[in-house]
């Protein structure tokens, strides 16, 4: 049977090489309703941003206590890019005040924590 | 929130930039998708080996531990280490980077542990300076020597007829209370009072905590419990921590083996541990086969099993010796688990239910018992008394059920049904009163020779304690070469049976044994 993780590759590399059109899509909703995984369409979604890092193309989401500047957003891009060896980013900035200070970005398959709100977060769990 | 100023959300921003550029924090993330039983079903985490160690964060910030057993190209199947409450589907999952492991050392010894290696008897914290793998591989065929100490349980009927060696795998096999434990004691309370050295390991899986606590307390009493360590599960315990207790009973008898030191190991017992497995398998939506066990239920015994061992001298020579205990029902020892492990293990002591009803306890059955490696570790004053034994008892059993048809025997019969009848009685054993190699070879020469023949059934026990108790007193140098395992010289063995006659005839008994 084929996998989710199968079509999420087929996806991309439909997606990647610019042949994204409407029957492929009808291909993966009809795969996806034979198989009752109607539900896991976020999950197919995040497949193919996975299966997409393999073409250098990353899909990213950065979020932050306070809006951030053009500039910063800059060097975050390029730090991305430097780290994971990213040709293009898909980035998407979001604001969350609960995080206090510092960034979170999250790539396909990764997680970079750097808020003070999960710093609290350990030290609460080391003084417990 | 006033706290922090522009400046200093700078600060944090290029912090995280530099955090960014050393890529020591990112870390692979997974979501929760299912949590059901014990289970949960994650996606992402796609580096996640197998029994890798999972990190779930909880709705309260705490984090639970759980570990990979399915790794789908889809999804992960983990088993939660523990109660999964506050673990909802959503949940953010991290892999920690490790295997399970459990603290080993001598420092575990005399303590009451969880399968994670947590204290459960209230005496603080266990500070050891290593860990172990829960999950290692057995030693190699080269790392290992054929087994040649023997492991003294201090039972007659096994050190004579079944004798275990340390480094052996010996099944305790039978139905319910047919007193599979109390051997297991024994031989635990043997090596305290040998003072053999050899460090015991009691895995109690799935045994109600009632129990644990009353034989915690008996070896406490009895004084065992200061080379003993006790990795103790419940009833109410989460089937993942039933299924890791032998195995973590066993890396803690590992680092004594590794460490030149003999281990002793009881898991108590292997068919509650094969439930709780199925449990999981079967949650983990793997197929079920025969009595709807999994496919690798016979892996799941025989790896565990084939880390006890004997290791070869440049690695030490230390030994791990098993005694894993079955429960059969209704003496059915064809059954599916009784069969995989009969046939993992180097022997079995069978316990019957009629056997034990009978009071002839320890209840082993003489016929379906065997030790396929420990003759080789019985001493020689064993051997010298234990011979003929098994056939002698073999054919008392097959002429005693024949006599029940007949009651006109010829002489030999009658001979052979009497010799039967009291090597029966000194095989008899009470409950904790292991007997020492010497002790036993003088009950065994006593018996074997005739000089107990004319005694009655129920003056076999006082009189055998009484020949001990003589030749100990008044034979010391044979007490003492016997102790040793020597073999015993003949004029030996004659001084022996003149002081067992002496103390048969007290008991008045001059003409043909009565029943």
């Amino acid at each position: 049977m084929t996998s989710r993780t199968q079509v999420a590759d087929y996806l991309a590399d439909k997606i990647f090489t610019g042949t994204n059109s409407k029957k492929v899509m009808n291909e993966v909703a009809a795969w996806l309703q034979a198989h009752n995984k109607t539900r896991q369409v976020d999950y197919l979604v995040n497949d193919v941003a996975r299966a997409l890092t393999k073409h250098g193309y990353y899909c990213i989401s950065v979020t932050s206590a306070r809006e951030l500047s053009v500039a910063t957003k800059k060097q975050v891009e390029i730090s991305i890019k430097e780290m994971t060896g990213a040709t293009t980013l898909e980035c998407t900035y979001s604001v969350d005040h609960e995080l206090i200070g510092g960034i979170v970005i999250k790539t396909p398959e990764a997680e970079l924590d750097a808020s003070i709100q999960s710093r609290l977060a350990k030290i609460i769990e080391g003084v417990k | 929130m006033s706290d922090l100023n522009v400046k200093a959300l700078s600060r944090e921003i290029d912090d995280a930039i530099n955090g960014l550029k050393d890529g020591a924090k990112m870390e692979q993330s997974g979501v929760v998708t299912k949590v059901s039983d014990g289970i949960v079903w994650i996606y992402g985490l796609r580096d996640c080996g197998f029994s890798d160690v999972i990190a779930i964060e909880t709705k309260d910030g705490a984090k639970v531990e759980a570990f990979a057993l399915n790794l789908y190209e889809d999804e992960i199947g983990a088993v939660i280490l523990g109660s999964e409450v506050g673990v909802n589907a959503g949940a953010k999952a991290t892999l920690t980077g490790n295997t399970l492991e459990v603290p080993v050392g001598p420092e575990l010894v005399g303590r009451v542990v969880s399968p994670l290696g947590l204290p459960l008897d209230g005496l603080g914290p266990i500070k050891t300076k290593q860990m172990g793998l829960i999950e290692r591989p057995a030693p190699g065929v080269m790392e290992r020597k054929s087994v040649n100490e023997p492991l003294a349980t201090g039972i007659i009927a096994i050190d004579t007829m079944v004798p275990i060696g340390r480094g052996q795998r010996e099944l305790l096999i039978g139905d319910r209370q047919t007193g599979k434990t109390a051997i297991a004691v024994d031989t635990m309370i043997n090596q305290a009072r040998q003072k053999t050295g050899v460090i015991n390991v009691y895995v109690a899986i799935g045994q109600k905590s009632a129990k644990v606590a009353a034989l915690v307390e008996r070896l406490k009493t009895e004084g065992v419990m200061d080379q003993t360590i006790v990795v103790a599960t419940s009833p109410s315990d989460a089937a993942s921590m039933l299924y890791l207790a032998p195995y973590t009973g066993t890396a803690m008898a590992e680092y004594f083996r590794d460490n030149k030191q003999h281990a002793l190991i009881i898991y108590d017992d292997l068919s509650k541990h094969a439930v709780a497995y199925r449990q999981m398998s079967l949650l983990l939506r793997r197929p079920p086969g025969r009595e709807a066990y999994p496919g690798d239920v016979f892996y799941l015994h025989s790896r565990l099993l084939e880390r006890s061992a004997k290791l070869s001298d440049d690695l030490g020579g230390g030994s791990l010796t098993a005694l894993p205990i079955i429960e059969t029902q209704a003496g059915d020892i064809s059954a599916y688990i009784p069969t995989n492990v009969i046939s993992i293990t180097d022997g079995q002591i069978f316990l019957e239910t009629n056997l034990f009803y009978q009071g002839i306890r320890p209840a082993i059955s003489v016929g379906l018992s065997v030790s396929r490696v420990g003759g080789a570790a019985q001493t020689k004053a064993t051997k010298s008394v234990a011979g003929t034994l098994r056939l002698e008892l073999a054919q008392f059993r097959e002429l005693a059920s024949f006599a029940q048809f007949s009651s006109d025997l010829d002489e030999d019969t009658k001979n052979r049904i009497d010799r039967g009848r009291l090597l029966t009685e000194v095989l008899k054993q009470k409950q904790f009163q292991p007997l020492s190699v010497a002790e036993q070879v003088i009950a065994m020469i006593a018996a074997t020779k005739g000089a107990l023949d004319r005694l009655t059934n129920k003056d076999v026990e006082s009189a055998v304690t009484r020949v001990i108790a003589e030749v100990k007193k008044s034979e010391k140098t044979i007490y003492a070469s016997l102790d040793k395992g020597t073999k015993p010289e003949d004029a030996d063995v004659e001084k022996v049976v003149k002081i067992a006659e002496k103390i048969a005839k007290s008991f008045g008994h001059d003409k043909a044994k009565k029943n």
